[in-house]
């Protein structure tokens, strides 16, 4: 890993913007109305995901193997791995307090659904921690991990 | 699956239903009994009359439908409406100016706030309940005492003009009638007009005791055009016009009543029971002083108080089974105690009979307190608000028991439909299997189900709930004993496991109430989610490259890396669902509890629009949608053939559903014309256009039920040589060839089936169609694009959902192991076996059209097709020369070394899984009826704890004729 890896995860980060913003448009975020909440999210959850994930691999098909075929090359690439999923799913998860009728303030969108992305993903890099410390993995020859 | 057991389980989901709304649609009683002038005597009071001295002699009743307070209150602010607010000036005026001659009344309605129900309740006084409410448009005759029949009985008469709901309720009862249609909502003024035309005759003759007359022009201009419309402004100034006219002729010895049977939304819509549509007005008004107030406005009196209030005035009998309690301010101080005393009689004597009539334990256990107290009242205490007071905690209590579910039907219901939801599910995994012992517990449920329907035994329901539930376990158990059998095998993966969870998920998200409020983003999230989750399933089908190969070429770019992994096509038709699922947010309709929620105009009405320009976006693009639909569904079934021929239903269904687009575009037109110009054309244009589809749709329906099958056979030479001509023609004779063989050899002439290949998706199209055409014109011009999206998202969906690995095409292969994979077992036969088959064929070897191992990028793949495979993509190459048909041999699945002490616990457990189930139940069936026994409940606390004061042994209160 060095200044590379660093640029090309920043720039991974600026192409992940608007494909998040998309994917919250499409999954019911306001189009233009909300533009700063919604770009918010984008941000935040492009960090989450597309950072870890630019900083480790260092080929496109080491990243669809990572990321498609759930066959990390590295010890790095699975904990990024687990990082970029757990954000995902978290910030998925987060969305469902938004209709409940609490009237909190934090239940205004984004702040669940990006509180839900780093919850997300602090769980993944337990998950990830627990796997490499007790799982089940086991190393191939070339040092390589792979998951029974 | 036998025909008695497909009987059964019909059986079964029918008891569900029936026991269920059993328990939920409450009922009430309805007693035939009638009150007389003889009933209620005062030897106290000089009563002069029937029940009490006459205020007035007759009465004029002006229902005015949906007639909301707020249109008769004056109103003041910024809040003022120009359309429907402070427009009836002459109630105003008389308020005004005679003040105790006037009363206003805020006159709050029962829901379901709907036409029939009110009248109902208006003319005998009931509450309505739950069961009553699907009745608005059958009207039929009331049986219960009501005002109609207590006026006729004392030979006075009744006149009636207006909405010809009042003709079904009292067929026979009026001594003239004027009715007028009222089923046609879009018709402001055809009614209005004809009680207009006989109002004023009417009231100048001398002969009737009560006249009615039912305004329906405000209503249906509400259900039209909604309330904040120019035509509403119109059609309150008409009815102010109407009233100041009556108000002129009216006699000294004539009390006029003027009220709304129901109030209206925002929307103009009403039925439910928001406080709009509740909050009716009801104006009172004499030219002798009425009442003694200062405040001429009352707030909040029950429209059923009217009924003994208007019975006690012109004195006549009180309905027998009335609730109401009388408005006291409009009776004289003299006249008060006598009436409410003769309310109260009234109210009491009801109660005793109907509690003695239903036979309803907790109904007269709560009445007794209260008549008890009353009847212990001394002289002196008996004041007016007492009695008024007492009527009122009867009616309340009344209210509370009609709206009280009965458990026990409820739940013989929910039982039944879970025991019949589990059996299918048994009956389909393992339908070989002899149900006699299933079949006899099945066949007692139905007799018990049976008992219960026509019987009242309290025991019944509990031996069911046994019996049911015992029912229930047998099936679970057997079915998570199938699953775990399954899971032996195999551990399904998370991936596969999540489209469960989301079904879960939303399972669970009816249990909260803002879940439920915002059902439509729920759904449409987890929708969205399901489709994401498609795409990725559908990852790695053009996946070429494994991780060992190091002939792989690099992948340059992301986007190239998702090209690797997934197909065009699949990431095009997930984007365009997407897309489709979110723009249905356009059509949303708001409910009462998403205050935030602003309604699209799209889902306005098309009448309660102002502007041009959205009117044109919105007919142009209904109009674009439903043509696009009607048109590919008709252009699919003619490409396949469907239409071909001449029979009565190929022809009905090329025809049908152009006539129906013709019907929808013409009302669709006429909604654009204005009201005056519409008044021309009366009912019959405005219904016929509907009442085409919905015949033509029916009619198809039924074509389609009697034989779903859309094919056209053509014996003997063939009709049409040029189909299809194409580069295969050459090879097509060769077919033609073996045709004319087979015909040869079988001596039989051969012939031709046109819409053979989709027989089963051309009725279905067909019959969608159907449907289609009635739910465009049901849901209005605004919702069509989203019906147009919502099927082709289902298209796009379906077609993801079609995986086959090297493209399109008859798969064929040398290896009879590799085929055998692929030919299912059949269902068991008569004897006992499972048969499946294989086809042996012959075909054209024609490199156009069939692949063998070559090394071709076909859509959505660039694969291999491996040598094993044929791959034939023109059905015509193939021809099928033998099948084999063999019988299946069942092995036992094989077992691991570790496996085995599990297996055979399992095996143990199977073998004596009734006698554990027993076991089982009767342990929980112990459990539960001790937990719910008394005595055990005490002995249990006598032992535990060591203490235990007032234990109470539940009392049953019987009722006792005070």
């Amino acid at each position: 890993m060095g200044l590379w890896a660093v640029l090309r995860a920043i720039w991974f980060v600026i192409v992940g913007i608007p494909i998040f913003y998309v994917v919250a448009v499409l999954f019911g975020a306001p189009l233009l109305s909300e533009l700063y909440e919604t770009l918010t999210f984008a941000i935040a959850l492009s960090c989450l995901v597309f950072f870890p994930l630019g900083l480790t691999f260092t080929s496109y098909d080491q990243l669809g193997r990572l990321v498609f075929e759930n066959r990390p090359d590295t010890k790095r690439q699975l904990v990024a791995q687990r990082i970029a999923f757990g954000s995902v799913l978290g910030a998925w998860g987060g969305a469902a307090v938004i209709p409940l009728d609490w009237d909190r303030p934090w239940q205004i969108w984004p702040t669940p659904c990006v509180a839900g992305g780093v919850i997300g993903a602090f769980l993944g890099l337990l998950l990830a921690i627990f796997a490499l410390r007790c799982g089940p993995l086991t190393f191939s020859k070339r040092q390589k991990w792979k998951i029974v | 699956m036998r025909l008695w057991t497909l009987a059964l389980v019909v059986v079964g989901y029918l008891a569900g239903l029936y026991f269920y709304s059993r328990g939920f649609l409450l009922t009430r009683q309805t007693l035939r009994l009638n009150s007389s002038c003889a009933d209620v005597q005062h030897p106290d009071a000089p009563v002069r009359g029937c029940w009490l001295e006459a205020r007035f002699k007759r009465a004029i009743v002006l229902v005015i439908d949906a007639l909301r307070f707020d249109f008769v209150d004056r109103q003041t602010g910024p809040d003022v409406s120009p359309y429907y607010h402070n427009r009836l000036a002459t109630i105003g005026r008389l308020l005004e100016e005679r003040k105790h001659q006037s009363l206003l009344v805020e006159f709050t309605a029962d829901p379901p706030t709907t036409t029939l129900q009110r009248l109902k309740a208006l003319t005998t006084g009931s509450l309505p309940t739950f069961i009553d409410a699907g009745t608005n448009f059958a009207g039929t005759a009331i049986d219960e005492d009501n005002i109609i029949d207590q006026l006729v009985g004392l030979d006075r008469n009744v006149i009636f003009l207006g909405d010809d709901t009042w003709t079904a309720l009292f067929p026979a009862q009026f001594h003239r009638q004027f009715p007028f249609p009222s089923f046609d909502v879009k018709d402001l003024h055809s009614v209005d007009d004809g009680v207009l035309g006989h109002l004023y005759d009417e009231l100048n003759k001398p002969d009737w005791t009560l006249l009615v007359a039912h305004f329906l022009g405000v209503d249906h201009c509400g259900h039209k055009y909604g309330p904040s419309h120019p035509e509403m402004r119109r059609k309150l100034d008409q009815m102010d016009r109407m009233i100041a006219n009556v108000t002129q002729l009216l006699a000294d010895d004539t009390l006029l009543i003027i009220f709304g049977d129901h109030g209206m939304t925002t929307t103009g819509d009403h039925g439910g029971d928001s406080p709009d549509e509740l909050a009716a007005a009801l104006f009172l008004h004499s030219n002798l002083p009425l009442h003694s107030e200062d405040n001429n406005v009352l707030s909040a009196v029950a429209q059923v108080d009217l009924v003994p209030t208007l019975s006690l005035l012109l004195d006549f009998p009180t309905p027998f089974s009335s609730l109401g309690t009388i408005i006291p301010q409009v009776f004289t101080r003299e006249q008060q105690m006598a009436a409410a005393k003769a309310n109260v009689e009234q109210v009491v004597r009801y109660a005793h009979s109907y509690s003695k009539q239903s036979g309803d334990s907790a109904l007269s256990s709560r009445l007794q307190p209260l008549l008890r107290t009353f009847n212990s009242l001394t002289p002196e205490e008996l004041t007016v608000e007492r009695c008024l007071e007492t009527v009122r905690q009867m009616q309340r209590i009344f209210r509370e028991c009609w709206a009280t579910f009965h458990g026990p039907w409820m739940l013989i219901g929910v039982l039944a439909m879970l025991e019949t939801l589990s059996w299918t599910l048994r009956l389909m995994v393992d339908e070989d299997r002899s149900w006699g012992g299933r079949a006899v517990l099945k066949l007692v449920t139905v007799l018990l189900q049976l008992i219960a329907y026509f019987g009242q035994q309290e025991i019944i329901p509990v031996a069911l709930h046994m019996l049911l539930s015992l029912q229930l376990v047998l099936d679970l158990a057997a079915i998570v004993n199938g699953l775990m059998v399954v899971k032996q095998n195999r551990l399904p993966s998370l991936l596969h496991a999540f489209p469960f969870l989301l079904l879960l998920l939303h399972a669970a998200s009816f249990f909260s109430n803002s879940f439920v409020v915002y059902e439509r983003d729920v759904i449409r999230y987890l929708a969205q989610t399901s489709l994401l989750l498609l795409l990725v399933q559908r990852k790695g089908v053009g996946a070429p490259r494994k991780p060992g190969t190091a002939a792989a070429p690099k992948i340059p770019s992301l986007w190239r890396l998702i090209c690797v992994y997934f197909d065009w096509k699949s990431i095009l038709f997930t984007m365009v669902a997407l897309v489709l699922l979110r723009s249905g947010v356009m059509f949303a309709k708001c409910r009462e509890e998403q205050s935030e929620c602003v309604p699209s105009w799209l889902t306005a009405s098309f009448q309660s629009l102002h502007d041009d320009a959205d009117k044109n976006v919105r007919f142009l693009t209904a109009l674009a949608s439903v043509g696009l639909l009607i048109f590919a569904m008709r252009s699919f079934l003619r490409r396949n053939g469907h239409l071909d021929g001449h029979s009565f239903k190929s022809v009905a269904l090329g025809a049908a559903p152009l006539l129906s687009f013709t019907a929808i575009l013409v009302y669709w037109v006429s909604l654009w014309l204005p009201d005056n110009v519409w008044q021309h054309y009366q009912t019959a244009f405005s219904l016929a256009p509907p009442l085409i589809v919905y015949t033509l749709s029916l009619m198809l329906t039924a074509l389609l039920a009697i034989n779903p099958l859309l094919i056209n056979v053509v014996m003997g030479e063939q009709k049409r040589e040029e189909l299809d001509e194409s580069a295969v023609a050459s090879k097509r004779k060769v077919f033609q060839h073996f045709k004319r063989n087979w015909a040869e050899y079988l001596g039989q002439p051969t012939g031709t089936v046109f819409g053979l290949a989709s027989a089963i998706s051309g009725p279905i199209v067909a019959l969608l169609l159907c449907w289609t055409v009635v739910l465009v014109l049901l849901l209005g011009d605004g919702i069509v694009a989203s019906n147009f999206a919502s099927i082709l998202r289902h298209g796009l969906i379906n077609n993801m959902n079609k995986v086959s690995a090297f493209g399109e095409g008859t798969y064929l292969s040398t290896e009879l192991s590799l085929s055998l994979n692929w030919s299912p077992m059949s269902a068991v036969d008569s004897n006992g076996k499972r048969v499946g088959c294989v086809a042996l064929c012959e075909i054209v070897n024609d490199p156009s059209g069939v692949k063998i191992g070559c090394n071709e990028s076909v859509v959505g793949s660039a694969k291999t097709v491996p040598n094993k495979y044929f791959i034939v993509r023109n059905d015509e190459l193939v021809i099928v020369r033998y099948l084999l048909v063999y019988e299946h041999e069942s092995k036992p699945p094989q077992t691991s070394n570790q496996q085995r002490l599990f297996h055979r616990t399992l095996g143990w457990l199977s073998t004596h899984r009734f006698w554990l189930l027993m076991c089982l139940y009767f342990s929980l069936l112990m459990a539960v009826g001790l937990a719910s026994s008394s005595n055990f409940r005490f002995y249990w606390k006598r032992l535990f704890a060591q203490y235990w004061p007032n234990h109470r042994h539940n009392d049953h209160h019987h009722y006792d004729d005070a």
